[in-house]
């Protein structure tokens, strides 16, 4: 089998256990389970060794010389929309990550459902599970978690989310992309609203959504102008075409003084600003909390989100299509804005949330802004491998706190305590308790904070910042080194309340570690969560800089038609950087290190009413009703509803179906009687029932039939023959 | 008669001879299957004879016959049709008690008939291939008597179709008159001497033109169709909607085409407005059927509407061959859509007619997910959407018509095919979203029928290349 032929299987696997899941194994939960996360382990496979040929090939080789193959799929015109796959250096690195934190996450979702438990004693469909009594040998009642009632259903579901990412990656064109964009759209929305008989659940996938579709408009306005000013969606046949470049760059749209190329980068832009969660979309991420904890981790990590930065990574040589020395082009300029925004926005949210899942939400939120920006100014191996690290460790956080719930539970349920058990305020002391969740999540906390040297999450950080600095866009700089420091100190407000100290409840107390199935995955997203980051330190850093070669640097940046220089080291971003991760660090452990058990927050007395707008997430979503979904609802109901539907068109087919039915009338009165009575009296048997005897077929029907057929066929040739022989 | 004569019928020979072969031990053979095997094996061998053809482009008999790779393509849709009839027909016949080895004999008639038509090139040669075809069907339409629904769909079917026989006849007769001979190149040559009649050939085409309007099922000429479609056995209606609608097709475009060219300017307005009355009015009342074969009936009216939009055309030479290859995958794509979709029917349907109405398919999504799965994506193929072969057929059609300038027809297509939407998606909407303790047959030829027509649906729509040139270049000789 051919590498070509094994790239255009990989995204299959996923498929096929959604589809058989669905439609043979849904009733066998440890059969369905088996499937899918075989399926994931296929692809997985196939990938790494995709990946392997792919780095084998050498960089510079596969960068000119991609492995790609495509095949005709609709004729237009004189010649064909092509669809296909591609793996070039972008895509290799992609699949890497992919294909490793989508298998972890299937295997996590085993033991993160509950598969062994017993069925609960009062589960329902669309609800999460409430634990189950059983007795044991000494005839005591113990109450344990149960396994979900939905089990093979949410493995079918994942895998159906797999599919749609491997498809993105792998393509190599706009329309490809953009299926296995919606694909993921569609499972983000089925997955958030999983448990679907919770109202919150509920608003929470229609939130997910429209959200996203709001951005999803933008990009598909964003490919037709692509397709109606290239006459291609393929990647490379518009990125290595620089002519085409140039002229995109130099027409104007007519919008905004926009070139073309600047009009279609930031309509494709908004797709990302919707899939992505930047800021003014961004509400939809912190909801999708709703969903069971893999799925956030597929959501915040290992798919969609990832999905809209990779689009616009894709995307860069159209985006920065005319930038000229140290000029930013009007996308470049759009995304180095909302990405440094967003990611101080909402790393300031953070701070004042108190359910660890939301926490890490507005962190992936304020995370994504960091890629956003760095591509924005121009930082594109820099974004890539902020990409790489965060979908590494921000997996490992997720399903590190889907495990602290779990034994959070165990907890709860073993002294049957009545708390939340995802606020951080009841936790407190779990590093006893949960060791290889303690140490695994500390070690994706500190890639998160930068913490340096030894974290992957430190390289990536401190690669954008010096990118920042020694192009001079001070701004970025200063905003994202700010965002850096909230985010050193609300990881460690995070850690601190969760693992270290106290218990602060007695649920806590006796959290209990979780199973291998759950735990496994944590250990080995946690080993690339520190040594990811081996693979892109700067050559001119200092001591170690130079040991290992800069490969990933050397690999993708051959996908560019135009390679970009490493940027020299400074010492200037180096040290910032060192100082807001280990100060933001020391700062939140000082401030969390001894919150008593039923204290609130130490920060909320002293900021006061700031703490308060940041708890409510800067009355977004209030904004957001009042001004979009209130009016919505109104106009749905008022104009659409009352105006429109009731009066207007009720009005008018009421209207129709009188004259219908007096037309109807006067056929039957004129017509029908008269004319049908002409032929026998045998028709008003016949259309009481539809031929039942022979008589009624010889007689009836079958003449009037003919009679209709002739007299038209006839009535036609008479006409002709008229308009022939009359002059 | 040379051997050239012989090479071009030879797959039809081996077909009639196999038919005769198994009509004489039918009567020996004390088991049905035996009977099922033998046809599946002639229908194979045909096909591969077929097969063969492909790029000859013979002619035979004094140019009565040519084997053109338009014919070779019809030929293998017409056999594979036939081997997805069978596989239908097999525990269906069973079931309804109507299990007579005459069924396939009369199949595999009919099947001839069928291939004679995609070869023959004179007027007198399509004649007897609508006889030879015809008459197989009209039994087989009334094959599950004594109900009394068959037989009076069986006795419909014939006397329309004796009445649309006329018309073909009368139609030769005005042709004959009009350039002194039947041959379609003889035709063509007498037109473009100017040594014909032109009025009088134009009616003896529009003649034509009706008698296979009956068989494709155009309105106005289409009424015979609901209560056939609904009387017939599900698997002879579901091998009729295909292979005598292709048949017909075949004809028209072969006369249309390939000799009468030059009277487009008379014959277009009329096709224009038969297919926009066809596609109108046959997915219009579909709307308003309760019984899935009588809407299906109505559907199958309507892509004969979608069909017959590829014939407009026909008269401008650089559009007309794109136009033949849209129709001809065209065809496939309903043939492959359509046999899936009356798998499932057949799949529903009980003795004496019941678990037809659209209502028993109520509660199927949640009891039968895989039923319910393959019958969404016929329907969605029906409406056109994509990833589906119904999307790219429809695409690739209304392609064909708007190179061909008529936009007009091509918004009432797109326009007809939304309203279609609604009947379609009504099912899926019936099987998925309401309660019901449908009762559903699992038999494994049914299942495999059903099984290969979802997944060729959605496979054959992404990798739809090969089959679209394949089809282009399935182009009509022309004289």
């Amino acid at each position: 089998m051919g590498i070509k032929t094994l790239i255009w299987l990989l995204p299959l696997p996923p498929l096929l256990a959604f589809f058989i899941i669905v439609l043979f194994t849904n009733r066998k939960k440890a059969l369905s389970h088996t499937i899918s996360v075989g399926a994931a382990f296929l692809s997985w496979l196939g990938s790494m060794v995709v990946f392997f040929f792919a780095v084998q090939k050498g960089a510079h080789q596969l960068g000119e010389h991609p492995f790609a193959s495509s095949i005709n799929w609709l004729p237009l015109a004189d010649k064909w929309l092509k669809i296909g796959v591609m793996v070039d250096p972008l895509t290799a690195v992609g699949l890497f990550f992919v294909a490793w934190t989508v298998f972890m996450i299937f295997i996590y979702s085993i033991g993160y459902q509950n598969y062994g438990q017993p069925k609960g004693d009062h589960d329902q469909k669309g609800l999460p599970p409430h634990g189950a009594t059983v007795i044991d040998e000494q005839g005591h009642k113990h109450k344990v978690p149960s396994i979900e009632p939905m089990y093979s259903r949410f493995f079918a579901f994942i895998g159906l989310f797999a599919f749609g990412m491997y498809t993105l990656i792998i393509s190599d064109n706009m329309l490809t992309l953009f299926v296995g964009w919606e694909i993921m759209g569609l499972c983000s929305y089925l997955l958030i609203g999983f448990w679907y008989a919770k109202p919150s659940a509920r608003a929470a996938m229609i939130k997910a959504f429209i959200t996203t579709r709001v951005g999803d408009v933008f990009m598909l306005l964003g490919i037709g102008a692509l397709y109606a000013f290239t006459k291609t969606l393929n990647f490379r046949e518009i990125f290595f075409n620089e002519e085409l470049l140039h002229k995109m760059a130099t027409t104007p749209s007519g919008f905004f003084g926009l070139s073309v190329a600047g009009l279609i980068g930031i309509l494709l832009f908004i797709g990302t600003v919707g899939k992505s969660a930047q800021f003014p979309l961004h509400v939809w991420l912190p909801d999708a909390m709703e969903g069971p904890t893999p799925v956030s981790a597929m959501i915040h990590a290992a798919t969609m989100v990832s999905a809209g930065v990779y689009m616009v990574i894709r995307m860069f040589p159209l985006l920065s299509a005319g930038a000229q020395h140290g000029e930013l082009t009007s996308p470049m300029m759009a995304m180095a804005f909302i990405g440094a925004f967003t990611a101080l926005f909402a790393a300031s949210i953070a701070l004042a949330q108190n359910d660890i899942k939301r926490v890490l939400a507005f962190s992936t939120i304020s995370q994504l802004g960091y890629m956003i920006a760095a591509l924005g100014i121009g930082a594109y191996v820099a974004a890539i491998f902020h990409l790489l690290t965060h979908a590494f460790f921000k997996a490992l956080l997720f399903l590190g706190s889907g495990s602290v719930i779990h034994g959070m539970e165990h907890g709860i349920y073993h002294v049957d305590e009545d708390i939340d058990p995802q606020n951080m305020f009841n936790m407190g002391g779990l590093r006893k308790k949960m060791p290889i969740t303690f140490w695994t999540f500390l070690a994706g906390g500190l890639a998160l904070s930068g913490f340096p040297i030894i974290t992957a999450g430190f390289w990536s950080k401190d690669e954008i910042l010096a990118d920042a600095f020694s192009n001079g866009h001070w701004m970025v700089f200063g905003t994202l080194a700010f965002a850096a420091l909230l985010t050193a100190f609300y990881t460690m407000r995070q850690i601190t309340l969760t693992f270290l100290g106290k218990p602060k409840t007695r649920a806590a107390g006796h959290a209990q570690e979780t199973h291998w199935t759950m735990t496994l995955p944590l250990v080995v997203l946690a080993i690339f969560a520190i040594g990811f980051g081996w693979v892109g330190i700067p050559e001119q850093f200092p001591l170690i800089g130079g040991l290992i070669p800069n490969w990933l640097h050397d690999f993708v940046i051959t996908t560019l038609p135009h390679h970009l220089g490493e940027v020299g080291f400074n010492w200037a971003p180096l040290l910032t950087s060192l100082v807001v991760a280990l100060g933001g660090l020391f700062l939140g452990w000082y401030v969390y290190k001894d919150v008593p058990a039923g204290a609130e927050d130490p920060l909320k007395k002293p900021m006061g009413f700031v703490y308060k707008v940041l708890q409510n997430k800067y009355y977004f979503d209030e904004l957001y009703d009042i001004i979009f979904i209130k009016p919505a609802i109104w106009f749905s109901e008022t104009v659409s509803y009352l105006w429109m539907d009731r009066k207007i068109i009720d009005g008018i087919l009421h209207f129709i179906a009188r004259i219908a039915f007096q037309l109807g009338t006067i056929f039957r009165d004129w017509f029908d009687v008269p004319v049908v009575n002409g032929f026998g009296d045998f028709v008003g048997e016949s259309t009481k029932k539809i031929g039942k005897s022979l008589r009624v077929v010889q007689t009836g029907r079958v003449q009037q039939y003919m009679l209709i057929a002739l007299v038209i066929t006839v009535a036609t040739l008479f006409y002709y023959l008229f308009s022939v022989f009359t002059p | 008669m040379t051997t050239t004569d012989l090479l071009s019928v030879f797959p039809l020979l081996i077909l009639i001879l196999w038919a005769c072969l198994v009509l004489l031990l039918d009567v020996f053979l004390k088991r049905e299957r035996l009977t099922t095997i033998l046809t599946a094996i002639g229908l194979v061998v045909t096909l591969g004879f077929s097969i063969s053809q492909n790029n000859l482009n013979l002619t035979g008999f004094n140019n009565m016959v040519v084997v053109d790779n338009f014919a070779v393509y019809l030929n293998i849709i017409f056999l594979g049709s036939g081997l997805l009839a069978i596989s239908l027909a097999h525990d269906y016949l069973k079931r309804m008690g109507i299990n007579r080895g005459e069924f396939y004999v009369l199949l595999m008639f009919s099947i001839s008939g069928m291939m004679l038509m995609a070869i023959a090139a004179d007027l007198i040669v399509f004649f007897l291939a609508l006889e030879l075809l015809s008459i197989p069907l009209y039994v087989l339409a009334a094959f599950a008597r004594p109900r009394v629904e068959s037989e009076e769909a069986g006795m419909k079917y014939f006397l329309l179709g004796a009445f649309s026989g006329g018309f073909v006849v009368y139609g030769i007769a005005l042709v004959f008159g009009a350039t002194a001979t039947t041959n379609l190149s003889g035709i063509a040559a007498r037109i473009a001497e100017h040594q014909a009649d032109i009025p009088l050939l134009t009616i003896g085409a529009a003649l034509i033109l009706v008698g296979f309007s009956f068989k494709v099922a155009v309105v106005p000429f289409q009424m015979w169709t609901p209560d056939v479609y609904h009387g017939a056995p599900s698997a002879v209606t579901a091998f009729m909607a295909i292979g005598a609608k292709a048949a017909g097709f075949a004809a028209l475009m072969r006369i249309f085409v390939a000799a009468l060219p030059t009277l487009s300017e008379q014959i277009t307005p009329i096709i224009w407005v038969l297919a926009a009355l066809t596609m109108i009015v046959g997915n219009i009342v579909a709307v308003a059927q309760s019984n899935i074969k009588r809407m299906l009936a109505y559907s199958s009216i309507a892509h004969a509407g979608y069909i017959l939009m590829a014939l407009v055309s026909y008269g401008q030479s650089s559009v007309a061959s794109v136009s033949v290859s849209a129709a001809l995958f065209y065809l496939l794509s309903y043939a492959v859509t359509n046999f899936g979709a009356w798998a499932v029917v057949i799949a529903v349907e009980k003795a004496e007619g019941k678990g037809l109405a659209l209502d028993d398919y109520a509660g199927i999504g949640r009891k039968y997910p895989a039923l319910a799965a393959a019958m969404a994506i016929f329907m969605l193929s029906f409406t056109g959407v994509p990833p589906t072969l119904g999307f790219v057929g429809k695409f690739y059609l209304f392609r064909a018509v708007i190179d061909g300038g008529y936009i007009g027809l091509a918004v009432i297509g797109v326009l007809t095919s939304l309203i279609s939407a609604f009947y379609y998606l009504r099912v899926v909407v019936i099987m998925y979203m309401r309660d019901g303790e449908p009762e559903v047959r699992s038999e494994p030829w049914l299942n495999l029928t059903t099984a290969f027509t979802a997944i060729a649906t959605i496979v054959l729509s992404i990798f739809s290349a090969p089959i679209l040139q394949w089809a282009s270049q399935a182009i009509l000789s022309t004289f």
